[in-house]
């Protein structure tokens, strides 16, 4: 796969999957390239940035006859200032999401897989994406761009991070979550409105996440949300009486699961109920998910969906 | 409850297994990371009483079904005798009910043979080390009886030579000697088998026997096996009566018999009589109607003086063969020996006080007689050996010398017949003052003054009345004019209080006693207020007196009470003098004699006890001089013919709080014995408990536990289809 594309998160078979979608502003965003989004801004930024691939209904304005007589080929000139969607993508690297059980991908892992796919859409359509990670506070803050290089940063730095966090033992808790807090800090620094692409399995309390969320709302950004879960929390599928160790505290329970599961199952479902309502009240898309439904999949139906919407 | 294999309850310590295993799994829970416990947290503080609950049910449950099935292992029953571990030993007894009505044949067979077949099965049941005693309802006591064996050999021979008895059944009392001969064992377990046909007259004296002793400290189990069936049609002799003039050769006796029928329908049987062993009648077919019965008489001659034995038969079989046979003894001598004791013996036999009396005593001279006198003079009763004497006449005597009348008084006393004849010589004030000085043991009644023609009455009195109902002057009770012809001029006053005993024979026309009687020990005493000469009243001169004397004579040497119907098992009782050291033997109807010692004479009376056997005792008594015979006849118990039959539930409650055990089949009770020992095994019930709980168990175990297919691993890679209703969880 590396081969392929030269980074662990971006997988050629998921990319085969997802390479005909994009993922479009539903709102007005403050950029602009013809035919994806609309912008309030008029003209551009004289500050050229990159060449990129002539795309269909690009505006021939913008075409280096330069470079096509050169090489015969179609490039746009891009500037800074011309970027039509910036979306930062905001990844939890928390203890929690390091939990995976059996064989599936930490839900880190799946995160970031989610996230490398939507920077490589975002890229791939001209639009700058950044990528903050974070779980106490924030851990990476790389703002929005729309080079190649940007991205392939971002990717090194997901893949770094990864390798970090699982060289630790696998009950060794890790850093806790706070999501709210860090949301908010987060919503106080973009100033600009751009689409906020949350990745986490939100382990916070669900009011204070919701007022973060509310407050990126207030500051007109637009967000998806993706609540990832490993099968296993959903489902509980222990048997015998086990210890369990919070990945986040280190804190021990023992439990016998065919006590609990109901319970258990209840309690999730309503967590989850609480963000899809309050999300749906707020128009802000929350995607809930879990390891064990394939990213690539996931991801198509929703690009797809929110693309007839 | 008992165990049949108690060691296996050890095994109920596995009903610690459960906990121990909680306890190790508690520790050995494995460590698994999990992404927050925030839900879990929650999750199981909610859950945890409802888990407690869960826990402590399943726990209850699986230490339930581990006990239960080393309970099973146990071999549990339940057992109404035995202890908690049945298989110690015990202590058995064995009422056998060997009375007369054992002897009858149901419809299931002879119910002695089911009694002893029943015995057999029991003795086959004890275990080694199990004592057991036999103790039979009837029969004589014999060493190896009532005495507990652990050789189980002897009480089977007992068994063996056990035999019905004419008797009737005590079972009270033999079981009050069972439960005591037990109480003073030390077994751990002890029970009393009665084997019996349920007779009601058997357990008569139950709730008396009950309530004499101190209720026992441990009470021991009765079970009994009920050997009683629906019975065949029987005719029982049910009473025999001999009556005869005199007891002595050649004076006819009649027998008379009486026949009860115990059948639905009438019976039409024969009854044969057999004396001295000769056939010496059969009777004409006799119809006996259900629940009625009917009569039959006989004449018999002994010819020869001694002890004459006579037996009545039913002819043919019916159901109870032991009330088809009838006894009867009759003891006659040669004549009757009286004795007439006089003032003095006169040259002139006229002159004498008794010269009446001899010749109405006599009537026919010649040996053949039956009534032999001899004359005695006052001052012979001194000395004169008195027990020979049916029948003494004292007449007219002075009041007679202490050594005399002490005499006298032992004679009655002892049996004898004591006839007082006033006369001249009679000071009635004297007589009472010796009688007094007597107890009153001497004359019937004390004597106060002599009455003479008054100017009230100057024609004196009359006979006025005669005792129509005892047997020696009912015949001469009619006509009337017989008695009433009889004029008293004089006569001594003989007072007859109600109550003292004193019978009237005689009255004269203003009521006045005349002749009375009183029995006296074993003897009677009578007394005649007027004389037997002619000088107070004509009754020697009148028809009556001839027959009145003899008759009264007859009577009073035996021929009333000629053999009284004795039952079996009852003592026979022979008044005797210990002092006389008269040499007794009793002859048993099989022919074997016992000697008796004089030790064992008590109280002027030697008591023969072991009269079991139906038939003739013969006893002979060697006293001084004369050699008497006397002869018993010991019938089996009318009462045990009796149809009464005591229903269990009855009987159940005769016995109060501590109710016995009834054996279902007597033909089987080795299974009965097997199962009251062991009991009804719970084996069954116990496994099935088993098998509730580990039902239980295992729905309560699974009740929360929901399956989860093994196949749900997820599938990280794009190439994996989404499994359906995906979209429902992820939301998309």
């Amino acid at each position: 796969m590396k081969r392929d594309t030269g980074y662990r998160y971006l997988d050629p078979s998921a990319l085969a999957r997802v390479k005909n979608l994009s993922l479009a502003a539903r709102g007005v965003v403050e950029g602009f390239i013809s035919g994806m989004h609309s912008s309030p801004m008029r003209g551009f930024s004289v500050e050229f940035a990159e060449h990129r691939e002539y795309v269909r209904g690009d505006n021939l304005r913008y075409l280096d006859w330069r470079m096509l007589a050169r090489t015969d080929r179609l490039y746009i000139k891009q500037y800074e200032e011309e970027t039509n969607l910036k979306a930062q993508i905001i990844l939890d690297t928390s203890g929690s999401m390091l939990y995976r059980h059996g064989p599936s991908m930490t839900k880190l892992d799946y995160g970031s897989y989610l996230a490398a796919i939507l920077a490589y859409l975002m890229t791939r359509q001209q639009d700058a994406v950044g990528l903050t990670t974070f779980d106490e506070k924030v851990r990476l803050d790389m703002p929005a761009r729309t080079s190649p290089r940007h991205f392939g940063e971002m990717m090194r730095q997901l893949e770094g991070t990864a390798d970090r966090l699982r060289s630790r033992s696998e009950i060794d808790p890790g850093s806790g979550t706070m999501v709210a807090e860090t949301l908010h800090r987060l919503a106080e620094r973009f100033k600009r409105r751009c689409l906020i692409i949350l990745i986490s399995d939100l382990y916070d309390e669900p009011e204070a996440v919701m007022k973060a969320l509310h407050h990126f709302r207030h500051r007109r950004h637009e967000l998806i949300v993706f609540h990832i879960f490993d099968a296993a929390e959903l489902d509980f599928p222990f048997r015998d009486t086990v210890r369990f160790v919070d990945l986040e505290t280190g804190e021990r329970l023992q439990v016998d699961p065919s006590y609990v599961r109901d319970e258990y199952q209840r309690q999730i479902q309503e967590f989850v109920a609480r963000y899809r309502k309050s999300c749906g009240d707020c128009q802000i898309d929350y995607v809930m998910t879990n390891t064990s439904v394939p990213y690539d999949v996931m991801l198509s139906r929703y690009l797809h969906k929110r693309s007839t919407l | 409850m008992t165990f049949a294999t108690p060691l296996f309850l050890l095994a109920a310590l596995a009903g610690l297994i459960p906990l121990v295993l909680h306890m190790i799994n508690r520790q050995q829970a494995p460590v698994l990371p999990f992404s927050t416990l925030r839900f879990l947290r929650i999750s199981v503080q909610r859950t945890r009483r409802r888990k407690y609950l869960h826990d402590v049910l399943l726990l209850v449950l699986r230490i339930a079904g581990l006990v239960l099935i080393a309970i099973a292992l146990a071999s549990p029953a339940i057992s109404r005798i035995g202890g908690l571990f049945g298989s110690s030993s015990s202590s058995v007894a064995i009422v056998l009910d060997n009375s007369a009505s054992m002897s009858t044949r149901d419809e299931g067979g002879v119910r002695w043979e089911l009694a002893v077949k029943a015995a057999e099965q029991l003795l086959d049941e004890l275990n080694d080390g199990d004592s057991v005693a036999l103790i039979p309802s009837c029969g004589p006591a014999r060493p190896d009886l009532g005495r507990l064996y652990k050789n189980h050999e002897v009480v089977r021979q007992a068994v063996e030579v056990c035999r019905v008895s004419p008797e009737k059944a005590d079972l009270a009392s033999r079981l009050t000697q069972a439960r005591q001969l037990l109480e003073a064992d030390e077994s751990s377990n002890k029970e009393i088998y009665v084997i019996t046909d349920m007779q009601s007259v058997s357990w008569d004296s139950l709730k008396k026997e009950q309530s004499a002793g101190p209720p026992p400290k441990k009470p021991i189990p009765v079970i009994i096996a009920d050997t009683h069936r629906p019975a065949l049609p029987n005719v029982a002799l049910q009473g025999i009566a001999v009556r005869t003039a005199g007891p002595v050769a050649g004076v006819p006796a009649t027998v008379s018999v009486k026949l009860a029928g115990d059948a639905a329908v009438e019976q039409k049987r024969h009854i044969e009589l057999l004396f001295d062993g000769k056939p010496a009648g059969t009777s004409p077919t006799l119809s006996i109607p259900p629940g009625s019965t009917a009569e039959q008489t006989f004449r018999v001659v002994p010819e020869q003086p001694g002890v004459h034995r006579g037996e009545v038969r039913l002819v043919g079989d019916d159901a109870s063969p032991i009330d088809n046979r009838l006894f009867f003894a009759l003891t006659v001598d040669p004549n009757i020996p009286v004795a007439i004791v006089q003032p003095r013996i006169q040259e002139i036999s006229y002159l004498e006080d008794g010269y009446y009396l001899e010749r109405a005593l006599t009537p026919v001279v010649g040996e053949n007689w039956a009534i032999q006198i001899t004359k005695l003079t006052a001052d012979k009763l001194a000395t004169e050996p008195l027990s020979p004497y049916a029948v003494i006449f004292c007449v007219n005597l002075p009041v007679p010398t202490e050594e005399s009348a002490r005499r006298l008084r032992d004679y009655v006393k002892g049996g004898g017949r004591l006839f007082w004849i006033c006369g001249t010589n009679v000071d009635p004030v004297l007589y009472s003052a010796l009688d007094d000085s007597l107890q009153h043991e001497l004359i019937p009644s004390t004597i106060k003054t002599l009455r003479t023609v008054s100017t009230e009455r100057p024609d004196g009195w009359h006979i006025g009345w005669i005792d129509a109902q005892h047997p020696a002057l009912a015949p001469l009770s009619e006509p009337a004019s017989l008695y009433q012809s009889v004029h008293v001029t004089q006569h001594v006053v003989i007072p007859s209080p109600e109550g003292s005993g004193v019978r009237p024979l005689l009255r004269l026309d203003d009521g006045e006693p005349l002749l009375v009687q009183r029995p006296i020990g074993s003897g009677i005493a009578l007394m005649l207020g007027i004389s037997t000469h002619v000088d107070w009243s004509n009754l020697p001169l009148r028809p009556i007196f001839l027959p009145l004397i003899a008759r009264l004579t007859f009577q009073l040497a035996g021929a009333e009470a000629i053999q009284p119907q004795l039952v079996a098992g009852a003592p026979l009782r022979i008044p005797l003098s210990a002092a006389s050291k008269p040499t007794v033997e009793v002859v048993r109807p099989n022919g074997d004699m016992v000697r008796v010692e004089p030790s064992e004479i008590k109280d002027n009376e030697y008591r023969y006890n072991e009269t079991d056997e139906a038939g003739v005792y013969e006893v002979r008594v060697i006293d001084g001089k004369r050699r008497q015979l006397r002869a018993f006849a010991m019938n089996f118990d009318p009462a045990e013919t009796a149809p009464a039959v005591l229903a269990h539930e009855a009987l159940a409650e005769r016995f109060g709080q501590l109710r016995p055990v009834f054996a279902e089949k007597v033909t089987d009770l080795a299974s009965t014995v097997r199962s009251l020992r062991n009991g009804q095994s719970l084996v069954e019930p116990f496994l099935i408990l088993v098998l509730l709980a580990l039902v239980l168990e295992a729905y309560v175990a699974n009740r929360r536990v929901e399956p989860i297919p093994d196949d749900a691993e997820p599938v990280p890679s794009s190439t994996r289809a989404q499994p359906a209703g995906e979209a429902a969880r992820t939301g998309i």
